[in-house]
């Protein structure tokens, strides 16, 4: 749950939906109380990898990379609840599978903004 | 000797593979073109998948052509379509699985038998042998019967394994015996005649293990293969435990069983031994499980809760066996939590190269895998899998993303069974999991029974060679009946008249043997009788055979032995049975007996011929005054004095 409503889909995109977060703490339950943040250490060490994919596949012209980083990190973002950033994924995902690189930079500008913010958003979840 | 028998080898049509032989033959067979030289040359590592092969080509091979011994023969007469058929027979044990046995050394029983293989070959070449290539075949498979018997005895075997007088081949196959009426190297002769080997491969088998003892009635074939085999044997030890290592260790062993066992010269020795290996050091390799430079795969196993422990214990169930697969650390971490959750044992993987090792080695019951992934993607490991037997029966989950459902259809091709839509609801999931498992619970009952099946097969079996022995075995004395020996002597006719080779038989009467039994009773008749057939037994040679045809008759077939070797083997047991003392309770005595020796000849008609001769020698033996040798004459059924 977060109570900032900067952070509501309709502004900015890195906004981590508070059903899956709720989800994610019902999965650890109270044997495992510290699952959430760990699988969002999880995702903040593997996140900007994929991003690395996007963008420098993007830059060496390797459209099978950008899709590669962008379908794993679409799956990632919408298990930690940053759908905002999956569906930014989805779309670079469609793009560069459909050969259409044009979209692409502002797509991928506008993904690595999002997970930026997510980050903040779920470091903040944490403590 | 009681010829054996092996019923039980129905339940073993599938041997256990090597792992690494198995991830080898899965990539191969997942290939777009099908690479024969490159699939045989890796089936020629395996004993189980060559010796399925052999009994496969069996049937077909041309009559009144050589036997089929080696691999590329058989291949050539099955063709591609039916080695990929052998190959979907592949199969493999898991650790700890039902059909593990504990204690068994796969890792190096198989490393020793493509080593003896490996060497054997290289004997038979480097001394100016034919027939290197059906001896390779011959060391791989020299051993088979004991990989036979892990499979079909599991847990007998391991029980035996566990004595540690077991290590010593004798001593084992004696245990052996007193639990399965079988040992090792007669379940090996067993398979080699079912697969169609030629008999001095049989009969070199049966010998290699037994050292230092007398063979002089066995064919000549038999025994250089047998020596030839034994050498092998050794470097190959060598090779594996790397006995070399310690100073002077394995080399002088190797060149003195050449020298002694094959004749050779010093200098020929030592260099047949270190050709061996230089061979082996070369080609004596076993495939690894895991790809070479790869880390070890991890594998994770759901660590509970104890408390959560307890309760699944409570319930009886420890839930499936899964193996998970993504490449995506986040959703592999989710998915893992929802099944352990849910009671299930998880083992993870990254991709699905990853996966496919683990799953051929741990066996999971069911996959759980992302579509996506590099390397090998989830519909590939599906498509892989499916190649053979075992990965056929696991049941698999495909994960896939909404985008990519209009191609769930190719997926279902590929052998999923179900599927997933990203990212997962986990009650769906689970519920998905739960038809897997009504499925594998229903597999598991018909495993039941198939279990309970094969065990009547093996109780059969075991009683069965229960029965044959005591159907031929007399039950006074423990020797032979007359039944069996009509057998034997059939037996060793056919082989006299195959090559050649001489056939003798001595016909053996206690002399006055009804006074004993009016004098002093049955008791002390039957004590005489047995006296008497133990010494015949102790004084004949290895390869003799001793039965006692009925009352106080008795009769040792004697192969690869002319009548004038036999009189003089019949003059040994005659002077034995004379200086030996019987003592009974009450007194001490002693008996003598009447020997008629014959041979065969060109002009017998059969084995009743034979014995008639040998009848007839014995009853000049009695008139003549007892207690003497007699020989049939060789030249129309006369007889001359031994």
């Amino acid at each position: 749950m977060h109570p900032d409503s900067k952070s509501r889909p309709s502004g900015a995109t890195g906004a981590i939906d508070s059903r899956v977060i709720q989800g994610l703490r019902d999965l650890g339950g109270e044997d495992e109380p510290e699952l959430l943040s760990e699988l969002i250490d999880i995702f903040l060490e593997d996140a900007p990898q994929r991003m690395k994919d996007i963008t420098e596949g993007l830059a060496g012209g390797d459209l099978g990379r950008v899709e590669r980083g962008a379908h794993t990190l679409k799956s990632s973002s919408a298990n930690i609840g940053a759908l905002g950033l999956s569906d930014l994924c989805r779309r670079i995902v469609e793009s560069a599978r459909a050969n259409h690189p044009e979209a692409l930079p502002e797509l991928c500008e506008a993904s690595v903004q999002s997970l930026a913010e997510a980050a903040t958003n779920l470091r903040s979840l944490k403590s | 000797m009681i010829k054996n028998t092996f019923e039980e080898q129905i339940l073993m049509g599938r041997l256990p593979s090597s792992p690494g032989v198995g991830r080898l033959l899965v990539q191969l067979v997942r290939r777009k073109g099908l690479e024969l030289d490159e699939i045989t040359k890796v089936v020629r590592i395996d004993p189980a998948l060559t010796g399925g092969l052999l009994q496969a080509a069996r049937p077909l091979a041309p009559s009144g052509s050589a036997p089929i011994e080696t691999v590329e023969a058989a291949i050539q007469v099955l063709g591609p379509g039916a080695l990929l058929r052998a190959l979907r027979d592949l199969t493999l044990v898991a650790a700890g699985g039902s059909k593990w046995c504990a204690g068994f050394d796969y890792s190096r029983y198989w490393a020793i038998s493509l080593a003896r293989a490996i060497a054997a070959e290289t004997i038979l070449r480097a001394t100016g042998r034919s027939g290197a290539e059906a001896g390779y075949t011959l060391g791989l498979l020299a051993d088979i019967g004991r990989l036979a018997l892990a499979s079909v005895y599991p847990s007998e075997y391991a029980t035996l394994l566990v004595e540690p007088r077991a290590r010593e081949s004798a001593e084992l196959s004696r245990l052996e015996r007193g639990r399965l009426q079988i040992d090792h190297a007669e379940v090996t002769a067993c398979l080699f005649e079912r697969w169609g080997m030629r008999r001095v491969f049989t009969r070199a088998v049966l010998l290699y293990e037994k050292d230092g003892e007398s063979t002089e009635t066995e064919e000549a074939q038999s025994l250089e293969l047998s020596e030839i085999l034994r050498c092998a044997q050794l470097q190959a030890e060598i090779h594996v435990d790397a006995l070399d290592r310690e100073p002077n260790g394995g080399t002088s062993l190797a060149v003195s069983s050449l020298r002694v066992g094959l004749g050779l010269s010093d200098e020929a020795a030592r260099m047949v031994a270190a050709e061996v290996q230089r061979q082996l050091a070369e080609r004596a390799k076993v495939p690894e499980a895991a790809a070479p430079g790869k880390a070890e795969p991890k594998h994770e196993t759901t660590e509970s809760a104890p408390t959560r422990h307890i309760e699944s214990a409570a319930r009886h169930w420890d839930g499936l066996r899964i193996l998970v697969v993504d490449d995506d650390p986040m959703s592999l971490e989710i998915l893992r939590r929802t099944l352990a959750q849910a009671g299930h044992q998880v083992q993870c993987a990254s991709d699905g190269v990853e996966a496919l090792q683990i799953a051929l080695e741990s066996n999971p019951q069911a996959i759980v895998a992302d579509w996506m992934m590099p390397r090998m993607d989830g519909v590939e490991l599906c498509k892989a899998l499916r190649c053979i037997q075992m990965g056929r029966e696991m049941y698999f989950l495909l994960v896939t993303g909404r985008d990519q459902e209009d191609q769930i259809v190719a997926a279902y091709d590929a052998g999923v069974d179900e599927y997933v839509t990203k990212p997962f609801n986990s009650r769906i999931l689970l519920a998905r999991l739960k038809a897997g498992q009504r499925v594998m619970e229903l597999r598991n009952e018909v495993d039941a029974e198939r279990l309970v099946t094969a065990q009547h097969v093996r109780d059969l079996g075991i009683a069965n060679r229960k029965l044959n022995v005591a159907a031929l075995t007399d039950p006074l004395t423990g020797l032979a009946n007359r039944r069996c020996a009509r057998n034997k002597l059939s037996e060793e006719w056919q082989n006299s008249m195959r090559s050649s080779s001489p056939l003798s038989v001595m016909m053996v009467d206690i002399d006055r043997f009804k006074r004993v039994n009016d004098e002093y009773g049955h008791e002390i008749g039957d004590l005489v009788l047995n006296e008497v057939a133990q010494i015949l037994k102790t004084h004949t040679r290895q390869g003799e055979e001793v039965a006692r045809l009925g009352g106080e008759e008795f009769l040792v077939i004697c192969p690869n032995t002319s009548a004038e070797q036999a009189a003089i083997g019949a003059e040994r047991l005659r002077a034995a049975v004379e200086s030996h003392v019987i003592r009974t309770p009450k007194f001490h005595t002693s008996t003598t007996v009447s020997l008629g020796v014959a041979g065969r000849t060109s002009d017998m008609s059969g084995i009743d011929a034979l014995l008639k001769a040998a009848d007839a020698a014995v009853y000049v033996a009695k008139s003549a005054g007892r207690n003497q040798v007699k020989r049939a004459d060789t030249a129309g059924g006369g007889v001359l004095s031994a």
